[in-house]
């Protein structure tokens, strides 16, 4: 999997990912590395709104 | 050759001038010069001037003895709103008189202050008329008040009252903001107010500090000595001046030339600290307002993104859980054809399979003696063709 850089780029990989899988196009042996990506790209989004989302409450408090 | 004495001389004069002019009578005249001395008594010194070149072309010696001036004093100020001062054009009734010893003078007996009105408000308006003709009356207004205030440059006398009440405003607020008030003195009134008060912003220009704006105050005396105010030279210069200009010259019954082409004019000091106040007021309620609505923006920014991400990963929950029940699904109708077709499914109901030589056996290859192997539901048998 490449290196994520952006939420947004996490993100549409998602939807992208989930996409696949609802058509059925991937086949099962691959279907565990696929949910490990996801996983991966969740994480990374869930991380990165956290972060964000502290310092916006960092910035709203000390303002 | 009979000489007449230097008294015989002076008194013929005296008798001819007490027989030219027994009674006072009225002159227009400029002051040029006016003093009170310590015992009432109040000195001018009249001229009149050639309009065309300014040359003196008279001059005269006058006198307002204390009884007198102490009438007229007041009277006049109370009228025009400015005390008898140098540069101001009079009409003053007056009686020459000539003394022996002391030679000529005027003495005066009253003034009509509707004169000098009269007189200051025409050269008021010639003031204003100049400075819109020059196009620069509005100039000072034209300029961008910083929305911070926080460098002010005041102009004042540390004297007056006004100094100490636009201080005092400014500090006695409920919210407090931080100002840096630097004084630069000046005379605020008399003939020196027009040079002292130019030289003071002089000095503002080339101050360090980087001012946000210059307030003129003047504590309202028992005199609203306003006419120094409508100087051209000065508000001239104000015009052109580089800094929002804010007056509060305290005064209430007219409003100067400087008040007009100021950035903002007000009655008194501590209204003009009170324009600064709310002007920071308005300006931290503004910032206020929008750091409150960027938070919002912000926080449901972050909201949308975050319920995006959960419905995400449900959709991708439900996908994966879809594709393995399609999966088994597939798998167990797989599974129940593949029972179908089994043998032993076949041979329970009554079907058998007859092999020859461990072949499925075909009628095209058996013959008369072959030996077949029959597999039934429940065990072989072996027969031989007839």
């Amino acid at each position: 999997m490449e290196k994520i850089k952006t939420y947004d780029e996490a993100y549409s990989q998602l939807e992208i990912l989930t996409e696949e899988i609802k058509n059925g196009e991937i086949p099962l042996n691959l279907l565990t590395k696929k949910i490990k990506e996801a996983k991966a790209l969740i994480e990374f989004c869930q991380t990165s709104l956290a972060k964000v989302d502290n310092d916006v409450n960092d910035f709203l408090h000390n303002c | 050759m009979e000489a007449l004495s230097l008294y015989e001389l002076n008194r013929t004069i005296k008798e001819s001038i007490d027989e030219l002019y027994p009674m006072s009578v009225w002159v227009k005249s400029e002051i040029s010069r006016i003093t009170e001395n310590r015992s009432g008594h109040c000195y001018l010194e009249l001229v009149e001037k050639d309009p065309n070149n300014d040359e003196v072309i008279a001059k005269a010696s006058a006198s307002i003895w204390k009884n007198t001036y102490k009438m007229l004093a007041p009277y006049f100020a109370m009228e025009t709103g400015t005390a008898l001062s140098q540069g101001m054009t009079v009409l003053i009734k007056v009686k020459p008189v000539f003394h022996e010893a002391y030679s000529y003078s005027l003495n005066v007996t009253d003034i009509d202050p509707t004169y000098t009105i009269g007189d200051m408000s025409q050269k008021r308006k010639i003031v204003l008329a100049r400075l819109k003709e020059e196009s620069v009356f509005d100039m000072n207004r034209e300029l961008t008040l910083n929305r911070a205030i926080r460098n002010i440059a005041l102009v004042s006398s540390k004297t007056a009252a006004g100094y100490e009440d636009f201080v005092n405003q400014l500090n006695n607020q409920e919210v407090k903001f931080n100002y840096n008030v630097e004084l630069f003195e000046a005379v605020m009134q008399g003939d020196l107010t027009e040079n002292s008060i130019i030289n003071a912003l002089d000095s503002i220009i080339s101050s360090k500090t980087k001012f946000d704006i210059v307030v003129i105050v003047r504590g309202g005396g028992a005199v609203s000595d306003l006419h120094w105010y409508d100087s051209y030279r000065l508000s001239y210069y104000c015009t052109q001046y580089p800094l929002p200009i804010i007056t509060g010259i305290g005064h209430d019954r007219d409003i100067s030339v400087l008040d007009m082409v100021a950035y903002t004019s007000l009655k008194t000091p501590t209204a003009a600290a009170q324009f600064i106040v709310n002007r920071s007021i308005s300006t931290y309620n503004d910032l206020k307002n929008l750091i409150n609505e960027f938070s919002a923006s912000v926080q449901s920014y972050i909201k949308n993104k975050q319920v995006e991400l959960e419905m995400r990963k449900i959709d991708l929950k439900a996908a994966v859980s879809d594709l393995f029940v399609k999966k088994r699904h597939n798998l167990s109708m797989m599974e129940q054809f593949l029972d179908l077709s089994s043998p032993s499914v076949i041979l329970k109901k009554g079907y058998s399979i007859s092999l020859k030589d461990g072949k499925v056996a075909r009628c095209k290859d058996l013959h008369k003696g072959d030996c077949i192997k029959t597999i039934l539901f429940d065990g072989n048998v072996e027969s031989i063709i007839k």
